[in-house]
């Protein structure tokens, strides 16, 4: 469990597609004819199609139920962008799960297949949220699987676990120029810098950078084919300039609200990667230091962090009860 | 990226063909060779690439345009091949622009439909077999549809799996055979009305009865031919061998002349005690009649008694009779006596000596010639005389008779022909010499099936004999045709199949047409009461053997210990405590509680469970400071509160203790009511 964030299924969700109103409906007509003429041959028939609902209910069962599902820790999104929020889906039982769904939201994912005793990636489009650590919308897991009469699932609780995607302040659309300069000795002392071209280390590669950056003899596919694989970009220095100190207390941004600041430190940091140039970043008992994309990743996720956080509307979520077995939606 | 296309439309082909199969050859026409040209131009071009579309534009008036020339070209009023012909031409089109789930499902719906067509048609247990391998093969259609969607729909399609399709395969043959007990139990379960409101579908022409209650050469000629099933039977009571087995059906009293014999009944019937049977045996048998053109009612020997829910009147004859013709299988029971009973009053000695008025004066000498002093003799002599080396059995007409032969060239000629000639032969003699005498026409043999036990009377063992009045003995049967001889032995009439063991191949599938006729087509409500009582007493018994539980239940006043309601009764307490523990654990395993077996992370979770029931809402980490700030508490109380809180959230070993006192601080703190919401909550630590 450490590392993950395990969602624990919370209620279960039963809906009827329009096949399946069909066949339920065919199979009453078919029940009523039957009774009516007393013809055994319909007798037959409905019992089949009554058999086949019970049974198509108990593999779709068995298909969802034992499935985990966790969401990768760490994941860093932009606020007001969404982005994709990694999950991996646990198959510890002795049988594949077919067809699973995974909606966020509004927003969902297939898994055609999942074998038994294994594991996957799914990546499913997470939508616009606020920054820190917002609650995620309704994450629900289910399948339509055998026949698509039924789609049954179950809601996952992201409510009640430690870690979380962290979301990242946006850029702010008109950024304050932050005139805070340092010199660049003072930055990088005991560090050796090398002349214009060397290379400073590797950091991930950041779409919607170009892909000729990408170190593809470093790319490390582990996570799968359905994943988004980790490709690194080596971050070579850029000319020599001066460092760009990113203050939350600056004076620039003295005055304003709290998340413009962040979202203004955030553009800054932006155009301090972009340009290649070295900067430090403050913001209450934080001081990162970084240069170009190198530490960027570390910094947003130092924004995201900052307290206090923005008013998130608290998810009330009906619980079901001892006796309330039908808590599906239909 | 088109994920194996060609699979679809296969499976859709096949389905087509066992639609094709079940609607047998009442189906062909331009409809359905045009689904066939339809079905090779998908299957051709979705192995090269994605399957090709009619353009949207053309696709609705043409398969309208299409449907109606199919409804058109069957004729009005010809259902059967209209309903076919549109069916097929809707699922050459369907069949064509098969693209999505959707598609899959109205195909299912048109073969579904089409079963419904062979339902009305045709009631045989082959239809069943063909019925399941289509849901197989619709299931697995379904499933790969859905499957193949799944990956077509993803951001970046990809390839399937390769063994995908043998796994859904294997999963939907094993949800077939799941199917069919669960489709069993149901079909039992399926309340009856004892009658039905209206009558659903025209009568069955899978097996039709070609039995016929007259003496006509022609008809007789085509019968023996015919290896349907008349009727099968459960025989309780004396064994018999095949060639002594009599079904006779209706009684010929009317010599028209020559072969040419008919019913009528005598209306005077005179008043006798009824006879069962000269050796007293009977016989109990369940038939199991196929439908037919007849209302007749066979059973052996002579019926003496029958049963059935459809209305029965008994003739003066002693023969039985359906009020109206059957429209489908039907079942009855009968008892019969061994000998032929019954009694002659002076009406039934006048029709039982009834005479054409041409009669060929040849016939009457031959009749005198063989006229011995007494019926008995007169009897013996006639038989011997037909058991004679120049009688022989044949069904083709002798050389030098192109348009037939008459009853008199046979008996003074040919010698050559079949039981309809040996009983009107017989009849004739014997009334020229004035015993009284009549046709019998029925089954004579049978095919033992001992896996179902029972007994297969076909068609081609439709017989002619006799019955003669002899004083003293009654009615007599008498047989003047040659058994095991003549050209056409084994097939024709006279001895036809009277082997006593149906062929080993044949058994199996007799014995399920056996069980699909009774247990199926002709369940009825008396039947399925039947069954549940069984049911009950199966499990009755099945309970009383379980002494110990039966002990301890105090007995009622004027209660039987083994009384079944007391059985049942203490089936039910005993399984109250059983289903409330499994809903429990089930109820656990649904919250969660000890999935994953580790203590430190069900500690933490009920430490949250309880800090939600105090009132705290934002369950993130590092929140509860802040809904501690909001409340009234004091410094001690946060203080207490907020060590409870990280001792069971954040530290690495929460544990009992530090649970129960968080829960203490909690209610000292007014946070959670009297109690917990489990008043055992304690015990469970």
């Amino acid at each position: 469990m450490l590392g993950f964030r395990s969602l624990k299924p919370a209620r279960r969700v039963v809906r009827l597609s329009r096949a399946g109103m069909l066949f339920v409906g065919f199979t009453l007509v078919v029940g009523l004819a039957a009774v009516n003429t007393g013809n055994n041959l319909l007798f037959l028939l409905v019992s089949m199609m009554l058999a086949l609902m019970t049974l198509s209910g108990l593999a779709a069962l068995a298909n969802v139920g034992g499935v985990r599902v966790e969401l990768l820790p760490g994941q860093l999104l932009d606020a007001q962008a969404g982005g994709p929020l990694l999950f991996r889906l646990d198959n510890s039982r002795a049988w594949s799960a077919w067809l699973l769904e995974l909606h966020l939201g509004p927003e969902h994912a297939v898994l055609p297949r999942l074998p038994a005793h294994t594991a996957a990636l799914l990546s499913v489009s997470c939508p616009p949220l606020c920054r820190g650590l917002p609650p995620l919308p309704q994450v629900l897991l289910g399948s339509s699987f055998p026949f698509a009469f039924v789609w049954r699932g179950r809601t996952l609780d992201p409510g009640s676990e430690e870690t979380g995607p962290w979301v990242a302040p946006a850029p702010a659309p008109q950024g304050i120029p932050l005139a805070d300069y340092a010199d660049p000795g003072r930055i990088c002392a005991g560090r050796a810098v090398g002349s214009f071209g060397d290379v400073l280390g590797a950091r991930p590669w950041n779409p919607p950078e170009p892909l000729q950056r990408i170190c593809w003899r470093r790319s490390d596919w582990s996570l799968g084919e359905d994943a988004m694989p980790r490709l690194p970009v080596l971050e070579r220095e850029n000319e020599s300039g001066p460092v760009r100190i990113l203050d939350y207390d600056s004076p620039s941004l003295a005055g304003l609200d709290t998340e413009i600041r962040l979202e203004h430190l955030r553009t800054a940091l932006d155009g301090a990667a972009a340009a290649g140039a070295a900067w430090i970043l403050r913001t209450g008992g934080v001081r990162m230091a970084g240069h170009g994309q190198d530490g960027k990743p570390g910094a947003l996720m130092a924004l995201a962090r900052h307290r206090p956080y923005p008013g998130y509307p608290s998810p009330e979520k009906p619980r079901p009860g001892w006796w309330k077995w039908g808590t599906g939606r239909w | 990226m088109v994920v194996r296309a060609w699979i679809s439309p296969v499976l859709v082909f096949a389905m087509g063909l066992v639609l094709v199969l079940a609607l047998g050859r009442t189906v062909f026409g331009w409809p359905q060779i045009f689904w066939l040209g339809a079905s090779f131009w998908v299957l051709v071009s979705s192995r090269q690439r994605a399957v090709p579309g009619l353009p949207q534009r053309y696709r609705f008036p043409l398969a309208l345009a299409l449907t109606v020339a199919a409804l058109a070209s069957a004729g009005w009023g010809n259902w059967l091949s209209m309903a076919t012909g549109s069916l097929f031409v809707l699922l050459a089109f369907k069949t064509m622009e098969l693209r999505r789930m959707r598609d899959m499902y109205q195909v299912a719906i048109l073969l579904l439909l089409g079963f419904g067509i062979a339902a009305w048609i045709r009631v045989d247990p082959a239809l069943a077999f063909y019925l399941l391998l289509e849901v197989f093969l619709a299931l697995l259609a379904l499933l790969w549809q859905g499957y193949r969607d799944a990956l077509e729909g993803r951001p970046h399609p990809v390839a399937a799996d390769r063994h995908a399709f043998v796994r859904l395969a294997v999963f939907a043959g094993s949800l077939v055979l799941a199917l069919v007990p669960a489709m069993g139990i149901l079909f039992v379960l399926l309340p009856r009305t004892p009658e039905p409101l209206w009558h659903w579908g025209g009568p069955v022409r899978g097996a039709q009865a070609g039995f016929s209650p007259r003496l006509d050469a022609s008809h007789l000629e085509r019968l023996v031919q015919d290896p349907a099933i008349a009727f099968r039977a459960r025989i309780v009571g004396p064994v018999r061998v095949a060639a002594r087995m009599y079904w006779p059906g209706a009684i010929l009293w009317y010599d028209r002349g020559g072969t040419g014999w008919r019913t009528g009944q005598v209306q005077d019937m005179p008043v006798c005690p009824s006879r069962r049977g000269t050796g007293g045996l009977l016989w109990k048998q369940q038939i199991l009649a196929s439908p037919g053109n007849t209302r007749h009612l066979f059973g052996l020997g002579t019926p003496v008694a029958l049963e059935s829910r459809k209305p029965v009147q008994r003739l003066p004859d002693g023969t039985w009779e359906l009020d109206t013709l059957p429209a489908g299988p039907f079942r009855y029971t009968v008892w019969s006596a061994s000998g032929v009973s019954g009694c002659l009053g002076p009406a039934w000695q006048r029709a039982a000596l009834q005479l054409p008025p041409h009669i060929s004066p040849s016939l009457r000498i031959l009749a005198g010639s063989l006229k011995k002093a007494g019926p008995a003799a007169t009897v013996r002599n006639i038989m011997a005389w037909f058991h004679g080396a120049s009688f022989h059995y044949s069904l083709k007409t002798p050389p030098g008779y192109p348009g037939g032969q008459t009853l008199t060239d046979f008996l003074l000629k040919t010698h050559s022909g079949f039981c309809e000639f040996y009983a009107a032969g017989l009849a004739t003699l014997l009334r020229l010499d004035g015993v009284p005498a009549r046709v019998v026409v029925g089954y004579r043999g049978g095919e033992y099936d001992p896996l179902g036990n029972f007994w297969i009377v076909r068609q081609s063992m439709a017989h002619a004999w006799v019955q003669a009045w002899l004083p003293g003995r009654g009615w007599t049967r008498l047989d003047a045709t040659p058994a095991g001889t003549g050209a056409a032995a084994g097939t024709g009439n006279g001895n036809a199949r009277t082997a006593d063991l149906l062929p080993a191949g044949e058994r199996v599938w007799d014995w399920v047409q056996w069980n699909w006729l009774n247990w199926v087509i002709n369940f009825s409500p008396s039947r399925q009461l039947q069954v549940w009582k069984i049911s009950w007493l199966w499990g009755s018994s099945a309970l009383a053997h379980l002494h110990f539980p039966l002990q301890a239940v105090p007995q009622l006043p004027g209660q039987h210990r083994e009384s079944p309601v007391l059985l049942w009764a203490s089936a039910f307490a005993a399984g109250i405590p059983l289903l409330a523990i499994l809903l429990v654990a089930f109820r656990k395993r649904i919250a969660g509680r000890g999935k994953d077996g580790n203590p430190e992370e069900i500690w933490r979770r009920r430490a949250l469970q309880a800090l939600r029931q105090a009132g705290l809402r934002d369950l993130r980490p590092g929140a509860e400071l802040a809904w501690l700030d909001g409340l009234s508490l004091s410094p001690e109380e946060r203080g207490a509160l907020w060590l409870g809180i990280q001792r069971q959230r954040y530290a690495p070993h929460p544990g009992a203790a530090g649970h129960q006192e968080l829960q203490e601080h909690l209610l000292e703190s007014g946070l959670l009511g009297g109690r917990t919401r489990w008043p055992w909550s304690r015990w469970k630590r």
